[in-house]
């Protein structure tokens, strides 16, 4: 049964900072540690606490989770598909082994380069966008969840969830961005900014009216072009690990660190392979000239049409914001 | 009287019959029960997933993605328009990966492949969730954990998506309440919806995290199987349309040359003609000229190209022009300052320019054509030019160390030919000019060329099709086919042979040597098998039409007389020797004997080396190939029934003592079975015993196709006996001259009667006698003529046929792959499929299992207890 909350049974409806470290949901700096830290907390819950909640059918589990739980997919995909090329290999026989090893390395070296430029990827898009247009639309935050008892005992009823502020473009928390300032002065202190660097100006009445329907603006476009430039370097990243310079490297790869001769020379062939791997994509090979680079330009294409439009729209709102308000009108035409 | 508005209003208001509308409406019950606080009614809707809706709702989503494109484009999307965006990434970006895929690959089995691996990767992350997690929860709880609904907004989203948001005002009472009796819920319980809904929620939780949990291994795994499976039935596809499209180039040879020509050489030559008009041919324009036209040669008719047209278009006629003297002033002075002559000296030697022109002037050479023969004269005006400057430089510069006269004269004089500075500076101003004559005579030509081109590549493309030296062609695929059938069908290996014989062929060896002599003892097993095999390979002829293309030596077109040879030609042979030879007339009427020669030969007679031959041959000897390897299999199944049926009657074998018998078994055996074109040019090693007992004639005792030795493998003392040319004739005997067992003449005769008429049908040619059983017989005769007639110098009288006329590559193609690594091969790739597999289908297996299994640890739930029941 469902208790109710009050003193007597020691559920505060509210978080204690000495046990999540946030008492409310509170915007992190968007730097390499906390995206670190945020992917291992996602990472450890993803594959501990939420697929538990879940399977239990528990009444606390949500949305959150259930996308969190979104990596196990990727991740185990990931390590089927490079297990579907390699863990039979042993079984064959030497000549065949060889081939099938070769195959099986370049798709694994695949899967995981398809992995890596997927996520790289974004940054494609949104660091420009935040060095041009100020807007971070990677900004993450912790959220603090109350959730239901499980039972009486159970005291601890906050979790933190860790979103990003634009993650909803049709509810971005634009209350995170108000300055917690008693005297309401600098309230808009972030928003003057965005305004700012958005070229609306300084000293704005409502520089956060101003700037709300531009960054959402900004924030859906962005979403688009990272959705589909993300797949396309993801695309270039398979690519990438099917060049034929890679087998250098692949035969004769080692991870043992203990074997420094070995260890030092696949290092070498890696970074050999690599440059060699990236002008054979280019040039291209076996009679596909042009393939490598095609895909190399339909990717940069996608990033660089992305950012413009994505950045295009500060401007055009702008414009129409001058059309709407207008100096000497009495009032406003619908 | 004042109008009042109020009851005017009143009385002409439309009348709305509330009670209609909600015939249960109870005011006094609605207060009672405070109803009347509540939401507005929900204007979404549950989506009916069944199948006859599934087209209206693709069209439906498609509709939906490319207007939530549009929104995002212009800034105005939604949260769920961009999470749609996110799915159009994902199939873009994987449509990218196949396309470069695609373009890598050689082979079009691997191009298809891509594609295949790309939507059954799409389709196993959408079926999963579907056949092993949405299915079984509905059948084993009646819940659809999968249900859509469609929001206000028209918006399709997953009813279950986010369990504390589930809209479950869709669902009405009876709705639920149905699914509640499904569930097994109590009927009277208190608050019975709720707790229903409460029960759905967490069994849809459960089979969600399922889902996210399970996806990672399925789709990979069930992808892999997908492709797996579909592999054979795409590869007959691809099979049976190029077989068809090979067909089609032959059977309408100009429509096929017609829709594919090429326009290369003409476009080529317009495009120098346009850039070099009227310029002189010197020769970098005469190379121009030549790599056009030979672009499309092959390397010996583009050399006889080259010859003939510097024959054709000789550069030795120079137009002597002002442009010529200073490019003489710098030839000569080069050769002058490579000697180490003063530059100083070197320059008033050759003055300038103006000097130049007048020393050509004044001798009547400017602006005249002259020819390599005036060079002799040239020179003489030169040196008598240079003598005079010599003397000229000595007189105003008296201080100077004199270099010898006899020595210059001799540097100008004793240069080579070609190399001359003289010629190298006239060869700039050619007499003949690319004019439009030479053009129009040229563009003819490359008209030709081009259409000779196109039909060389018609060729090639059927010939590639059919037999080339590629994967997936009709005679690979045939091969593939044939050999996976014959271990799987005709041998009947079972899981442990294939395995034992994956490793080594040697086992592979073995195995199949046991099998043959099982099957060889078995008149019932002998008869099914090899009617089996020749029909498999009566396939072969059908699908490569033996009418189109045959392999000439098998069927001895080369014993044939010149006539009969040309009757006897194939149509792919008398297409080839159509567009050859008119090519070859073509270009001997403009000018080019030489090329035409290199194309077709000098006549019809002349036919050896020629690319027409070549063109031709290419075939044969792919099919030869192809051909002999399954000849070989039917004579050594043959040879071995021999053996198991009247193994002291074989012709070689009859009248030997039993060590000679059992030794020439022995070798025979080994070498139908396993021997390499290397055994038969050295003829046949075999360590035999030197000193049989050759009294003992009595018969070999052979039981169930093995020979019970008495001598061979028994005597200790052996050696290769390399004198004894009669072991080496009396074991060609046995294996190629000796009549064949009467089974295997009669499966051969009766392909006969089943394949061959229909065959020929559409060519009404009378075929009398089994295409198969002649092959067979000139496969056995050409074994004895080529290898035995052959040549060894360290066994020079091993022969049983005076001479053989052949080269290695028709040896080594004769010989064909031996059974035992034909089939190894084969086993070693099927030993990979089946264990890749193996391991793969029991990993899906095992995870279908435990996720259909988890449904029955889902919705667990204590029900509670019935109204009027004490707590």
């Amino acid at each position: 049964m469902i208790q109710p909350v009050n003193s007597k049974n020691f559920i505060a409806f509210s978080a204690k900072e000495d046990n999540k470290g946030y008492t409310h949901d509170t915007l992190l700096k968007n730097n390499f540690a906390t995206r670190t830290k945020i992917g291992i907390d996602k990472f450890v819950n993803a594959l501990t606490v939420y697929p538990a909640k879940g399977l239990k059918g528990s009444k606390n589990s949500n949305f959150y989770e259930f996308l969190t739980l979104g990596m196990v997919p990727y991740l185990v995909g990931s390590a089927t598909l490079m297990g579907v090329f390699n863990l039979a290999n042993k079984y064959y026989s030497n000549f065949s082994r060889t081939k099938a090893s070769m195959n099986g390395r370049k798709f694994a070296l695949g899967v995981l380069f398809y992995g890596l430029m997927k996520n790289i990827s974004k940054s494609f898009i949104s660091r420009p966008l935040k060095l041009i247009s100020g807007v971070d639309i990677e900004q993450p935050y912790a959220k603090v969840i109350y959730e239901l008892p499980d039972d009486i005992n159970d005291t601890d009823i906050t979790s933190i969830e860790h979103h990003k502020v634009f993650e909803s473009v049709d509810f971005p928390r634009w209350d995170l961005f108000y300055t917690d300032d008693y005297n309401h002065k600098n309230r808009n202190l972030i928003y003057d900014r965005y305004a700012f660097k958005l070229g609306l100006g300084r000293n704005l009445n409502d520089s956060d009216q101003e700037v709300k329907p531009r960054v959402k603006e900004i924030a859906v476009k962005a979403g688009l072009a990272k959705s589909i430039s993300s797949y396309l370097w993801a695309a270039v990243g398979v690519a990438f690990a099917f060049q034929s310079p890679w087998e250098k490297y692949l035969n004769i790869m080692t991870f043992n660190p203990k074997d420094k001769e070995k260890f030092l020379k696949s290092v070498k062939a890696f970074g050999t392979s690599f440059l060699e791997s990236a002008k054979t994509l280019y040039k291209g090979e076996n009679g596909s000239k042009y393939s490598g680079r095609i895909l190399l330009f339909t990717a940069a294409a996608s990033t660089v049409l992305g950012l413009v439009n994505t950045l295009h729209s500060s401007h055009s709102v702008n414009d129409n914001g001058n059309e709407i308000f207008k100096k000497g009108e009495k009032y406003v035409k619908a | 009287m004042t109008i009042n508005l109020v009851q005017n209003y009143i009385k002409s208001a439309p009348y709305v019959n509330s009670e209609k509308n909600k015939p249960e409406f109870d005011i006094q019950r609605i207060i009672d029960t405070k109803t009347f606080i509540q939401p507005l009614p929900s204007r979404g809707k549950l989506i009916d997933g069944k199948f006859s809706n599934i087209p209206e709702l693709t069209v439906k989503e498609a509709v939906y993605n490319a207007k939530a494109f549009k929104h995002a484009l212009c800034g105005k999307a939604n949260d769920h328009e961009l999470g749609k965006m996110n799915d159009l990434g994902l199939k873009l970006g994987s449509l990218a990966i196949a396309i470069y895929l695609f373009s890598m690959r050689k082979s079009p089995l691997n191009k298809c492949m891509e594609f295949v691996g790309l939507t059954s990767f799409l389709a196993s992350m959408a079926l999963w969730p579907k056949i092993a997690i949405q299915l079984p929860a509905y059948l084993v709880h009646g819940v659809n954990v999968g249900k859509k609904y469609q929001d206000g907004y028209g918006r399709v989203k997953p009813f279950y998506q986010d369990p504390q948001f589930i809209p479950w005002d869709l669902y009405s009472d009876d709705e639920i309440n149905k699914i509640g009796d499904k569930l097994k819920v109590p009927r009277n319980i208190p608050n019975r919806r709720e707790f229903i809904q409460e029960k759905m929620r967490k069994i849809a939780l459960q089979n969600n995290t399922l889902w996210m949990l399970t996806a990672g291994f399925a789709a990979p795994i069930m992808s892999a199987l997908i492709c797996n499976l579909s592999e054979p039935a795409i590869t007959k596809l691809i099979n049976d349309s190029r077989n068809k499209e090979a067909n089609g180039i032959l059977k309408d040879f100009d429509r096929y040359v017609d829709k594919h020509k090429t326009k290369k050489t003409e476009t080529a030559l317009e495009k120098l003609y346009v850039e070099q008009k009227n310029s002189g041919l010197d020769d970098v324009l005469k190379e121009k000229i030549k790599t056009v036209f030979t672009s499309s040669m092959d390397s010996i008719t583009s050399s006889h190209f080259r010859k003939d047209f510097d024959a054709k278009y000789p550069s030795n006629r120079f137009f002597v022009s002002r442009e010529n003297a200073q490019k003489l002033i710098d030839e000569l002075s080069k050769l002058f300052l490579e000697n180490n002559y003063d530059g100083e000296f070197v320059k008033s030697l050759f003055q300038d320019e103006k000097h130049i022109s007048n020393l050509l002037n004044n001798n009547k050479l400017l602006n005249t054509a002259i020819t390599k023969d005036d060079f002799r004269n040239i020179k003489k005006i030169f040196i008598k030019d240079l003598k005079s400057n010599y003397d000229k430089y000595y007189q105003s510069h008296p201080e100077a160390v004199r270099e010898d006269w006899g020595e210059i004269k001799d540097l100008i004089l004793n240069q080579p030919k070609n190399t001359h500075p003289l010629v190298k500076a006239f060869r700039q101003t050619p007499d003949v000019k690319f004019d439009k004559a030479m053009f129009d005579e040229l563009k003819a030509l490359a008209a030709d060329t081009d259409v000779f081109a196109s039909k060389v590549s018609a060729l090639d493309r059927y010939a590639g099709l059919k037999v080339g030296a590629a994967p997936e062609t009709v005679g690979g695929n045939f091969w593939n086919k044939i050999n996976e059938e014959l271990i799987k069908d005709v041998f009947k290996f079972t899981p442990e042979e294939i395995k034992k014989a994956n490793f080594d062929e040697n086992i592979m060896g073995d195995i199949l040597r046991d099998k043959i002599e099982t099957i060889t003892s078995d008149d019932a097993s002998y008869k099914r098998v090899i009617k089996s095999i020749i029909e498999k390979f009566a396939r072969l002829e059908k699908e490569l039409k033996s009418e189109n293309i045959t392999s000439h030596i098998l069927n001895k077109h080369d014993k044939l007389n010149f006539e009969e040879n040309r009757q006897a030609r194939t149509l792919y042979d008398r297409i080839t020797d159509k567009v050859y030879d008119e090519f070859a007339e073509i270009l001997r009427k403009n000018g080019f004997p030489d090329t035409g020669k290199a194309v077709a030969g000098k006549d019809i007679f002349d036919v050896c080396g020629t690319a027409k031959s070549i063109q031709k041959a290419y075939v044969q000897d792919r099919l030869l190939g192809i051909k002999s390897a399954f000849y070989r299999l039917i004579n050594t199944l043959d040879f071995y029934r021999r053996v198991s049926t009247d193994a002291n009657n074989i012709d070689g074998i009859k009248g030997q003592c039993r060590n000679i018998k059992e030794e020439l078994i022995e070798l025979c055996k080994t070498i139908t079975l396993e021997g390499h074109s290397s055994d038969q040019t050295t003829k046949f090693y075999l360590l035999r015993n030197p000193h049989p007992d050759l009294y003992d004639g009595s018969d070999v005792e052979v039981v169930k196709g093995k020979v019970k030795n008495k001598y061979y493998g028994v005597i200790k003392e052996t050696a290769d006996i390399s004198a004894d040319k009669y072991f080496y004739q009396y074991a060609m005997r046995a294996m190629y001259e000796a009549p064949m067992h009467k089974d295997t003449e009669e499966a051969l005769k009766e392909m006969m009667l089943r394949n061959e008429a229909a065959m020929y049908q559409d060519t009404q040619k009378v075929v009398k006698e089994s295409l198969l059983r002649n092959e067979m017989v000139n496969y056995r005769e050409l074994m004895c003529e080529r290898f035995g007639g052959e040549h060894y110098f360290t066994k020079p009288f091993h022969k049983i046929r005076p001479f053989n006329g052949t080269g290695s590559e028709v040896k080594f193609l004769l010989n064909g792959v031996s059974p035992k690594e034909m089939l190894f091969k084969k086993n070693q790739l099927i030993f990979n499929t089946n264990k890749w597999f193996k391991i793969f289908s029991t990993a899906g297996a095992v995870l279908l299992g435990v996720t259909l299994a988890a449904q029955f640890a889902f919705g667990k739930m204590k029900n509670p207890k019935k109204a009027g029941q004490n707590a």
